[in-house]
């Protein structure tokens, strides 16, 4: 521990970790959308910073190995072996960087149990973090082993920058620095969280003996090199393409719900059930404006509840989107749709979504929103937007034609 | 303690040491010879920090080093000062002493006295926890002569130990070495005659890699029959020496005291 305790005092890190500290935590809690409504979104939160902290961890460990004065001098005489010396120094940087990474998510997860959020926080997204902090300091020791010079790390970070963003994009590499939006409904993939801890081990593996490549006493070379071929063969051979997500849909370990007072009811995710009460005012504002020519025992889910994923509204992109999503969702659970249906029923069914969403608003014309994304095309805008117009009761009765329309033909 | 048995050295097939003889005990030997003589590889190869040729060719401690496990052991027991060593800027001396200590694998219970001994003995003690980046060029010498001294390894091996200090330190280091070498086996070179022989019982003149002179400071001044540059005697037969034919085989025996 004597070695270690002195590199913990005298790595150069140990002054960017304050802040480092201040640029994460404002990116986390200044950028972005508000998570703070779930555990699952303040969880992935975290690594809204670890792009930053990987680049610095890149660059700082890398500037840290480069730094120490060599030129033609020779290194001091160690019975200790070099490999464990490597781990000494690279453990101590990384000890400084995973203090910031694990204070960060410390101070996320005070605020949220501060406001009782129900729930709790998602280990894998911290984990999935310090372990890119780690590898991406793993690659900077090795850099700035292989490298060394007065730019060693600034190329380090630029490079690693550029590795992070283009070679691993999020969404589809383990090796990715951004998990991005964190839905309800899925959960960061284990097998990719496997292989990213076996990426960071290996990387580390190389890092601590990449000095036998460059040192007088190269007596063990293959220490460095089998584990970095180990590496690169690993990188070929993992998850990677929109075919094997970052994260994967999840299994609901229960449920919060409540009737909507119209016979219907209302689930959400368990944490989502502070924001059950906000569910079901909208759906029971959707089952008014449906009343009328619809029937009111519909059985909203939260989007992945059930069904495998398909369908559902969600809460987290504000009010207006829960309504539009419950509008679509009691539209589909009421008429469910058919293979064997024409363009006039796709088109009824379309319709009487547009024409929910907006009654259920209390707008007399349709929202401003992207009906593109619901397949609405502009005719049936229009024709909801001259329904809209017309007085309730010939409103109603234009509606009940779309209804019949649609269940004119059935499966 | 230390024994070379025909070790022949190079780097790139260029041979720099070559078919030397020489065994040593406790005692301070000093290695004489002009730029280039191959003083360095050979103190490097003593301080196993470049491997002999061939195993046999350097015992350490009454054993050759054919295992990382022996290497380990006998890296455990010698301090070693190179001509430039590398050390991270930011380290104060007393970390920096420790942190060798460490790296020698000394025990963790003695690392903080024995670095503050060592520092006292070259003294660094005001300047204990400066900088190393902050040191004069003397000072870091005497840094260096610190982690190499600390804990009083049983083997020490110091190349050019007296560059880059002034008159004063360099009377002192050589009352340090003297100290030192009264348990330990102290090698060091230097191109400076007058420090070998205040401090070394015993000497030898290397020269094109090969040793032209193994013996006492007055055996050196006798090799000078007064034709030759140099104006001590000892200058004359270490000038002398150079000319001398190489010396084969093995040695007469231990440094004498």
């Amino acid at each position: 521990m004597t070695g270690f305790r002195i590199e913990l005092r005298r790595t150069p890190v140990r002054w960017w970790s304050i802040p480092l500290l201040a640029v994460a935590l404002s990116m986390v809690l200044f950028v972005g959308d508000d998570w703070s409504v779930s555990w699952p979104r303040a969880s992935a939160a975290i690594t809204q910073a670890d792009l930053l902290l990987m680049v610095a961890a890149l660059g700082l460990t890398a500037q840290r190995v480069s730094g120490i004065h060599r030129g033609r001098n020779e290194e001091i005489l160690a019975s200790r072996d070099r490999s464990r010396l490597e781990f000494t120094s690279l453990a101590a940087d990384v000890t400084w960087l995973v203090a910031v990474y694990l204070t960060m998510t410390g101070i996320v997860w005070a605020l949220m149990w501060s406001r009782g959020v129900p729930g709790g926080p998602w280990l894998e997204y911290p984990v999935f973090g310090v372990c890119g902090v780690v590898f991406a300091a793993a690659l900077g020791h090795t850099f700035g082993r292989l490298v060394p010079g007065r730019f060693t790390g600034v190329l380090a970070a630029v490079t690693g920058y550029l590795l992070f963003l283009v070679l691993f994009p999020s969404g589809e590499s383990p090796l990715t620095a951004s998990v991005g939006y964190q839905a309800i409904d899925v959960r960061l993939s284990g097998a990719h969280l496997g292989w990213r801890l076996a990426l960071t081990t290996l990387t580390v593996l190389v890092a601590v003996g990449a000095v036998h490549l460059v040192s007088r006493d190269r007596r063990r070379p293959l220490t460095a090199l089998i584990p970095a071929a180990a590496v690169l063969v690993g990188i070929a051979a993992m998850p990677s393409g929109s075919e094997s997500p970052l994260v994967q849909p999840r299994e609901a370990s229960g449920r919060a719900c409540a009737d909507t007072g119209h016979g219907g009811e209302v689930c959400v995710w368990p944490e989502h059930a502070h924001r059950l009460s906000e569910a079901t005012a909208a759906a029971e504002r959707v089952g008014e404006a449906a009343a009328p020519v619809l029937p009111t025992t519909i059985a909203h889910r939260e989007h992945g509840l059930d069904r495998g994923g398909v369908g559902g509204f969600t809460l987290d992109h504000g009010p207006g989107d829960t309504l539009a999503t419950l509008a679509g969702e009691y539209v589909d659970r009421a008429i469910p749709y058919c293979a064997d249906w024409q363009e006039e029923q796709w088109g009824a069914h379309s319709s009487l979504r547009l024409w929910l969403d907006a009654r259920a608003r209390g707008l007399g014309t349709l929202p401003d929103y992207n009906y593109q994304s619901l397949g609405a095309s502009s005719d049936f805008r229009e024709e909801v937007e001259e329904t809209l117009a017309r007085p309730e009761e010939e409103q109603r009765r234009h509606v009940r034609t779309w209804v019949e329309t649609a269940r004119a033909v059935t499966c | 303690m230390l024994e070379i048995i025909g070790l022949s050295q190079g780097y790139r097939r260029k041979p720099v040491v070559s078919e030397l003889h020489i065994a040593l005990g406790a005692g301070a030997f000093g290695l004489l010879g002009p730029n280039g003589a191959g003083k360095s590889t050979l103190l490097r190869t003593l301080a196993t920090i470049s491997a002999p040729g061939r195993p046999e060719q350097l015992r350490l401690f009454g054993e050759p080093l054919r295992t990382r496990k022996q290497l380990r052991a006998a890296r455990r027991r010698i301090g070693y000062l190179p001509q430039s060593f590398s050390y991270p800027p930011g380290f104060t001396v007393t970390d920096f002493v420790r942190h060798c200590a460490w790296l020698r694998e000394l025990p963790n219970a003695e690392i903080g006295r024995a670095a503050a001994e060592a520092v006292d003995r070259v003294e660094l003690t005001e300047q204990a926890d400066l900088p190393l980046r902050k040191l004069s060029g003397g000072m870091l010498r005497r840094a260096g002569i610190a982690q190499a001294i600390c804990g009083e390894p049983d083997l020490i091996i110091l190349d050019e130990p007296t560059n880059g200090l002034d008159p004063r330190q360099r009377v002192r280091l050589r009352q340090l070495l003297r100290d030192l070498s009264e348990n330990s086996c102290v090698v060091l070179s230097t191109h400076l005659v007058e420090d070998i022989s205040h401090v070394c019982a015993r000497m030898g003149v290397l020269y094109e890699g090969r040793l032209r002179f193994d013996g006492t400071a007055e055996e050196l001044a006798a090799m000078g029959t007064g034709t030759e540059g140099g104006d001590t005697a000892l200058e004359r037969g270490y000038t002398a020496a150079l000319d001398a034919p190489p010396l084969v085989g093995p040695p007469a025996g231990d440094v004498a005291r």
